[in-house]
């Protein structure tokens, strides 16, 4: 009987310790779930001004914060107008741009951030392109920025047929932590030295045992002189 | 390679340099500085007449100041700087006997000084005080003093500041309580609910409620003005209608009104009738109605019947005081335009003139118009009483005018709430602009012989002046410390009649003197003499009021063309908004002399649009002037001139702007455009969201537009470059917010983005800290201090980006092909004090080190080199760091007392510190300014291009003449010598 209940009280503390870590699972899984729920709705423009039209252009996935790993999905293709527009747009020296929307359940709600490049650098990467999310440190968006892989306009355009689709990658950056006062290494470094000071002061040996080899030699000098005089003395009663 | 090699030896030098330590003698003192202390604009002003140390006025001021001055020369016998912000602002002052005691933050801090030596006699506070609801104070007899405050009343007896007894008032939530009176040995506390009624709280003097009660008043706001008349009558205005409702506090039952007849207000001019209580407790029961601009109503009170004495259109202010029995009104108003203050004198209850009272005194026209006047009568040695006028200026000036027409003392507390400052040039010498001339020009060369024969013969001659001058008189120090800013002020008057030395203003040889122009909040604009602090010219423009920004007043100054560019005048604009209208206002003037521009009108030139972003070119038009860009709320640009259009177009392709939104939090930038009409437009390329509903930006700073950086890179111990990330179009912006979780929990974060393309350089958070933030951008770092709230100290973070060992272009930073992203080495320190400003030095060739001033709350002005602030520092000092100069890594930054380089000369409440380059590339510039002025020079690396003060001339030119005397006799010797030899 007793055995019995001790038997059902293991089991129910092994069920428990089961739901504890089931629970802590779900949980971190959850936390996945809501990194690679942050979708942002990429689009973009070839005119400019507050009326300009925005068409899509793909979507980006935050996979992780920490990591920093994000994905760029999109079955967007140039159109041959569009792809006119862009060189058009490259060959006037004008600008390309983007913005991002965060997709919510509310349309209206929508925030759209916005950023730039200028024409002719796109044109002249082949539309490889750079976009970085900014995700300040509660994970909220603050700022997109684009870069393209050419670092400058030379003038020369491609012709239109080598613009064939965007290749493009996506970086995020959080906010990291702001520099803090060193204090704890510092107490470290000044608590080593001490210790190391420490070390070469404490020395208990007696006199005769730390100075030996400076005694020794000494006291046979001394010794020797003592018996070269002696040997001297002689040798001078010799001679006389 | 050479240069490198130069500026690596010379960088060495400096760093040697920097490990001297860097102090004043104690005969230099006030040689090359000056102090300038202030009280602010006064609010309370109380007399204390006669006595051991004379006249003294005592003032509470708007900037928390409680001081006395002395009434014969307007020095500051003493002075007491309360808390800043709300907890020291001051709600009720009032003097009696030798003590003065003020309240501030609504009974937070209730303190009682010695009126003669301004030392704190007691300080209390009152528990349950709200700083939003003032308190006010009445003193009975002479010992028994009453606060009243949001839910009580409090008594202390004034000698030994214990507290008698407190009285708690009913339902202080809904009624707010602000009036007290006494009436003979009765306290009235007066109440005033929102659109229902007045609660009347009567109280004995030891502390036992006698009545309460209240009188329906459905007329009544919150927000209304009253007055209690000599402890018996409340008198109120009716906010829509205009009448005058007066009840008697003993007994009365309902308001009884006042029609104000034949007057009507104009509420185009003043928003609400203002009440002003004249005269003292013993003279007739009279008040003065604002009824518009520059108009009065004077209203007495008798037997609870109200009636109208006189009415009184243009009068600037007005005034009751007692002559023997006979009590009179001084009314002051200034005659149109001019120089010239006009005061009448009129029995109080008759109306007729008195003689004696009536002077027509100087009161330059940058004062404004006064706006109180307090006046005391003394007796003359033949009989008559002479006038002294005591007068508050609409510039925060106090002026003590006397009956001779001429000003005792001036005192321009508009200096005390200083907004912009730039130090100009001063132009050079008429000689030497001949000199610079000859280049410009394509004469024969006969005329070019003839122009250099005579500009030199002129300067001979001059020189030869200045020496017969300085012959004549022994070279007079303006020595700043000893001087008082008052003893200055009437010096300058009296060299307003002479004018100054024509030679004085101009440019000195290593460009040391300069005019400082500061823009102040009251919008007079003053041009400093940099040398000295005296003020060199001074203007008031009456409708210049300020934009609000984030959580200061703002008011732009812009140098649009220095005195560089002979012969065309040097041009500063101011840009604040209209006080009435509050659209957009400018005004041009000369830096040098303060007379308005000639191109510009001179009444201000008023912009009919709201106004979001104004910027100044750094290009010039063809007469050297940098355009003004502004920006409005519809996205148009506006140039200033307007002539220099075509040149803004000419650049737009690369013009950006950014708009900081508070309320939204979103940075926007712009790029300009043409719109279809030709126009520039602003077309949106980017944002950044700094998300308002977690924290809200506080900051904005972008770097200096006149800053050179002298060194790409610094050079490493292995002899590679570690490049310096330059990108001028940087700016930071500062963010505070608190956690959502956890309240108490405050952080802050630091963007760094570039201004051009909007691409995030850097950003970090720090938690558990918060404001105040001062933060710093230059060169390649961000230095700022923020409170650590989990450690409870003070610490300073800087921040420095560097390219890395290349530099992707070399030529000129472009922010659409930027470098890749910069490495941002960070280090924070605890710093030992509360920094109220923060600046760095600026020297004209950015080759002299930096230095980074702190203005510290306790007074002092702290120097530190760049190289304690450096997140290099190691931790562990390794041989190559050892090589490089590089100082091992203290958590505590270091606080010495010789780096303090305003010495004893304590400056409080600093908000802005101003450096500017000097001719010299060793030496900057340094205005701090707050509610006390302090100027400097500092020299960060030291004076490494020029010799000491004690260099010993007489002993190296008399080793050089002997060493070449010692050459020419041994070279005859040996001569000689070889031709003996020729000889043998």
């Amino acid at each position: 009987m007793a055995e019995h209940l001790a038997a059902k009280c293991y089991n129910n503390l092994l069920l428990t310790l089961l739901f504890i870590i089931s629970s802590l699972m779900t949980l971190a899984l959850s936390e996945d779930e809501y990194d690679g729920l942050y979708t942002l709705n990429v689009e973009h423009s070839f005119s400019s001004g507050e009326e300009a039209v925005f068409s899509k252009r793909g979507v980006i996935t935050l996979h992780s914060l920490k990591s920093g790993t994000a994905e760029f999905f999109t079955d967007f293709e140039l159109s041959d107008t569009q792809r006119q527009q862009l060189k058009e747009l490259a060959a006037n020296d004008g600008v390309y741009r983007l913005r991002v929307g965060r997709v919510s359940t509310d349309e209206n709600s929508v925030n759209y951030l916005y950023s730039f490049v200028k024409a002719c650098a796109l044109v002249e990467s082949r539309l490889s392109d750079v976009i970085t999310v900014h995700v300040d440190h509660s994970g909220s968006l603050i700022g997109i920025s684009v870069t393209t892989t050419a670092p400058w306009c030379s003038g020369r355009l491609p012709a239109v047929g080598d613009l064939q689709d965007f290749n493009t990658t996506v970086e995020v950056q959080q906010s990291v932590t702001g520099p803090i006062p060193e204090t704890q290494a510092y107490i470290q470094r000044l608590e080593m030295e001490k210790q190391q000071a420490k070390g070469q002061q404490v020395d208990n040996r007696s006199f005769f045992a730390k100075y030996w080899m400076y005694l020794v030699p000494l006291v046979i000098f001394i010794m020797i002189v003592q018996n070269a005089d002696q040997g001297a003395q002689g040798g001078g009663g010799g001679r006389g | 390679m050479n240069t490198l090699d130069f500026s690596i030896i010379f960088q060495f030098a400096i760093l040697l340099f920097d490990r001297n330590i860097q102090c004043l003698y104690e005969d230099q003192a006030g040689t090359f500085d000056w102090r300038q202390q202030y009280v602010g604009r006064a609010q309370f002003v109380e007399y204390i007449q006669g006595g051991q140390s004379g006249t003294r006025i005592i003032v509470g001021t708007e900037q928390n100041v409680v001081a006395a001055i002395n009434g014969k020369n307007g020095q500051i016998g003493w002075r007491q700087v309360l808390e800043k912000g709300p907890s020291g602002h001051i709600n009720d002052l009032k003097v009696s006997g030798n003590y003065v005691v003020t309240v501030s933050a609504g009974g937070e801090h209730i303190r009682c000084f010695n009126a003669i030596s301004g030392s704190l006699h007691w300080e209390s506070s009152i528990p349950g005080a709200l700083p939003s609801h003032p308190a006010t104070i009445q003193i009975h007899g002479s010992d028994l003093v009453a606060v009243l405050s949001y839910d009580r009343i409090v008594a202390y007896n004034i000698e030994a500041g214990n507290e008698l007894w407190s009285l708690a008032l009913t339902d202080s939530t809904k009624v707010k309580y602000s009036y007290l009176a006494f009436s003979e040995e009765v306290l009235y506390a007066v109440g005033i609910s929102d659109r229902s009624h007045v609660s009347l709280n009567s109280v004995r003097l030891d502390g036992t409620e006698k009545t309460s009660r209240s009188v329906a008043a459905v007329w009544i706001a919150s927000d209304n003005k009253c007055s209690i008349l000599k402890g018996s009558h409340l008198i109120c205005v009716d906010k829509n209608s205009g009448i005058l409702q007066i009840l008697s506090l003993a007994n009365g039952v309902n308001f009884a009104p006042l029609v104000l007849q034949d007057v009507k207000v104009d509420y185009n001019k003043v928003s609400f009738p203002n009440l002003q209580l004249l005269g003292d407790p013993h003279s007739p029961a009279v008040i003065a109605v604002e009824v518009g601009d520059q108009e009065y109503v004077l209203v007495a009170v008798e037997n609870g019947m109200a009636r109208v004495v006189k009415h009184l259109p243009k009068v600037a202010a007005l005034q009751v005081m007692g002559m023997g029995e006979q009590w009179l009104l001084l009314t002051a108003r200034r005659s149109d335009n001019t120089d010239v203050l006009n005061v009448f004198g009129s029995d109080l209850l008759t109306g007729s003139p008195v003689h004696e009272l009536s002077h027509s005194l100087k009161y330059p026209i940058h004062h404004g118009n006064p706006q109180r006047l307090y006046g005391t009568l003394s007796k003359l040695r033949d009989g008559s009483s002479g006038l002294s006028l005591l007068t508050c200026g609409e510039d925060h000036s106090l002026v003590l005018l006397t009956h001779s027409g001429k000003a005792l003392w001036t005192r321009e507390e508009a200096l005390a709430s200083i907004l912009s400052v730039e130090m100009v040039d001063l132009p050079v010498s008429q000689i030497m602009a001949k000199m610079e001339d000859e280049f410009g020009t394509n004469d024969n060369i006969l005329q070019m012989f003839l122009k250099r024969f005579s500009t030199q013969l002129s300067q001979l001659w001059t020189f030869a002046l200045q020496l017969k001058h300085r012959l004549r008189i022994p070279r007079q120090h303006h020595a700043g410390g000893s001087i008082s800013e008052t003893e200055r002020m009437s010096e300058e008057d009296s060299d307003d009649d002479e004018g100054l030395d024509e030679t004085y203003l101009t440019r000195d040889e290593f460009n040391l003197h300069k005019i400082i122009v500061v823009v102040t909040g009251p919008g007079k604009v003053f041009g400093l003499d940099s040398n000295t602090g005296v003020s060199i010219w001074k203007t008031f423009y009456p409708s210049l009021g300020t934009f609000h920004r984030i959580d200061r007043d703002v008011l732009l100054l812009f140098v649009q063309r220095t005195t560089a560019h002979f012969p065309h005048q040097p041009v500063c604009t101011v840009l604040g908004k209209d006080k009435v209208s509050g659209l957009p206002i400018m005004f041009s003037f000369h830096p040098i002399t303060g007379l308005p521009s000639e191109s510009a009108p001179s009444e201000g030139r008023r912009l009919n649009y709201k106004i979001v972003n104004a910027v100044m070119l750094t290009q010039m038009d063809e007469h050297f002037l940098h355009p003004i860009v502004v920006m409005d709320s519809e996205k148009k640009f506006h140039v200033y001139p307007q002539s220099d259009v075509d040149l803004v177009k000419q650049f737009s392709a690369s013009l950006f702007v950014f708009t900081t939104d508070i309320e939204t939090g979103i940075i926007t930038g712009y790029g300009v455009e043409l719109d279809k009409k030709q126009q520039l437009i602003g077309n949106p390329l980017w944002t950044v969201d700094t998300n308002r509903n977690l924290q809200a930006i506080t900051k904005v700073v972008t770097k200096r537009a006149l800053e050179h950086v002298h060194s790409q890179g610094i050079v490493l111990e292995d002899r590679s470059v570690q490049y310096k990330y330059l990108n001028p179009n940087l700016i930071a912006v500062l963010t505070e917010g608190e956690e959502a979780q956890q309240k108490a929990s405050a952080f802050f974060s630091v963007y760094l983005i570039d201004g051009v393309t909007g691409n995030l350089v850097f950003h970090c958070t720090h938690k558990k800290s918060k404001g105040p933030i001062q933060l710093m951008h230059s060169e390649n770092w961000i230095v700022y201090n923020y409170w650590n709230q989990k450690q409870r100290r003070m610490e300073l973070a800087v921040l420095e980006l560097y390219e890395g060992t290349r530099q992707s272009n070399a030529t000129a930073f472009t922010s659409f092909h930027p470098p890749p992203p910069p490495i941002v080495m960070r280090q924070a320190y605890i710093f030992p004090g509360h920094i109220s400003a923060l600046a760095t030095t600026i020297t004209e060739k950015g080759i002299t080190s930096k230095q980074l001033l702190f203005a510290l709350e306790t007074g002092g002005v702290l120097g530190l080199p760049k190289l304690l602030i450096d997140p290099r520092r190691p931790e562990v000092l390794s041989q190559e760091a050892r090589e490089e100069g590089l100082v091992p890594y203290l958590p505590e930054l270091p606080r010495p007392a010789d780096h303090i380089i305003n010495y004893h000369q304590s400056v409080f409440n600093i908000h802005g510190i101003h450096t500017a380059p000097a001719g010299l590339e060793s030496t900057s510039l340094v205005l701090c300014y707050g509610l006390d002025l302090f100027y400097t020079r500092v020299m960060p690396s030291k004076m490494f291009d020029v010799l000491k003060e004690d260099f010993d001339y007489f002993f190296i030119s008399s080793v050089l003449i002997g060493m070449i005397v010692v050459s020419v006799i041994t070279q005859r010797l040996a001569v000689r010598k070889a031709l003996n030899r020729a000889w043998k």
